[in-house]
């Protein structure tokens, strides 16, 4: 079950401001009790574990290099996840621009469960949104994989939210049709 | 209800937030439009779709060793900036001390550049001064001259002046006139020299008499 930010548990405020001290151990705490939304978060964005465990640890080096700057009046996971999407849209941008160098390397395959899961997540999410333009695609994975409100999407993304909705109505018509063409094939599979 | 508006609905919204009388307006709108229907069916087997894959959350290997990894990248990342800290001080105690040595050198130069202004202030002072000087000397020589001439010139010419004055003044040398003329104007020369002709004679045979008595 997928937790939107303002759903996700949030750290000890006392937590939070012994890290604005430079306390590291409970910074530790924090990343303990987070790491695993973060990572989720990164995944569904990026769909590859590697990237995604560097762009959570990114995010969470530039979460400490920023604590001093958080206002309690906000909930530490929203900007927390502000930091995070941030980071997945740079590294993806990244990955984009090395697309070319990488598809020429094949990537050591591990055939354990939980990467088998992953695997089978990642391509899922692949076909049904691979021929969207990026906005769209985070739009509709912020809005309907991980839950967030349109309210928080505007936020982390920095658009309207009349932009965010816009964003997910051209990615849910989009992803619909997807989805027919994938449940006909997988039919018609069975009959086979 | 428009089919754009309808269809816009069942994409965008949760039509259990809507309003009874909208979701029945809604309701009759889609049972007559094919096209309707079919958008209404397409967002269900979205949704259905949708949480089969919400169901699959990635897994995360060794949480252990995610939090471990980033908080060595933090601690390695503190000390660094610290490092980086220590490194700007010390670039800073440079900066400081170089501009501390500007500002003594810019000070020597400002104070070195005033005592020269003020010095030609008090060499250009001091050749005004001197001019004048010169020029009052250059007044004095005048009147010296002209005592020598006019005392010549009464011992020649008056008689009653050459008379009370001859037995002292005939032998007298062309260097003890200059001499007398001398005395004569260091005692008056600025009277002398703003006195009519008359005046001057008179001022003349006064210091003559003055000096030879």
């Amino acid at each position: 079950m997928t937790l939107t930010a303002s759903k996700i548990p949030q750290p000890d405020s006392q937590l939070i401001e012994r890290c604005k001290q430079g306390d590291s151990n409970a910074f530790g705490a924090i990343i303990k009790s987070t790491q695993i939304f973060a990572f989720r978060l990164a995944f569904k964005i990026l769909l590859n574990e590697d990237d995604a465990k560097d762009a959570v640890q990114d995010s969470y080096i530039k979460i400490w290099r920023n604590i001093g700057n958080y206002q309690p009046k906000y909930l530490f996971t929203t900007w927390a996840h502000k930091i995070i999407v941030n980071t997945c849209l740079d590294r993806l941008k990244c990955l984009q621009r090395k697309k070319k160098i990488t598809d020429q390397f094949v990537l050591p395959v591990d055939n354990t469960e939980t990467n088998l899961i992953n695997r089978d997540l990642a391509d899922l999410i692949k076909q049904i949104s691979r021929d969207l333009p990026e906005k769209q695609r985070i739009v509709f994975i912020l809005k309907d994989m991980q839950d967030f409100s349109i309210e928080e999407i505007s936020e982390c993304m920095n658009i309207s939210k009349g932009l965010v909705k816009s964003n997910l109505y051209y990615a849910r018509k989009s992803i619909r049709e997807k989805i027919m063409t994938i449940e006909n094939r997988r039919d018609s599979n069975v009959v086979q | 209800m428009l089919c754009n508006k309808v269809q816009k609905i069942l994409t965008l919204y949760d039509l259990s937030k809507l309003s009874l009388e909208d979701r029945n307006t809604l309701w009759n709108h889609i049972k007559n439009c094919h096209e309707c229907a079919l958008v209404d069916s397409k967002m269900k087997n979205y949704h259905t779709f949708l949480q089969r894959v919400k169901s699959m959350e990635p897994v995360l290997k060794n949480p252990e060793m995610l939090t471990e990894s980033i908080t060595r990248s933090i601690q390695t990342i503190d000390n660094t900036v610290k490092h980086e800290f220590r490194f700007r001080t010390g670039i800073f105690i440079r900066q400081l001390a170089a501009a501390i040595a500007l500002l003594i050198i810019s000070i020597a130069y400002y104070q070195q550049k005033i005592y020269i202004s003020r010095s030609v202030i008090a060499l250009n002072d001091k050749y005004q001064y001197n001019s004048q000087q010169s020029r009052q000397t250059e007044s004095f020589n005048e009147c010296l001259v002209y005592s020598v001439k006019q005392v010549k010139y009464l011992l020649k010419t008056d008689d009653k002046f050459a008379k009370s004055i001859l037995d002292i003044t005939a032998h007298y040398s062309e260097w003890e006139l200059k001499k007398m003329a001398t005395q004569i104007c260091l005692q008056g020369h600025t009277e002398f020299e703003q006195a009519d002709e008359n005046v001057k004679k008179e001022f003349l045979l006064k210091q003559i008499k003055a000096n030879l008595n």
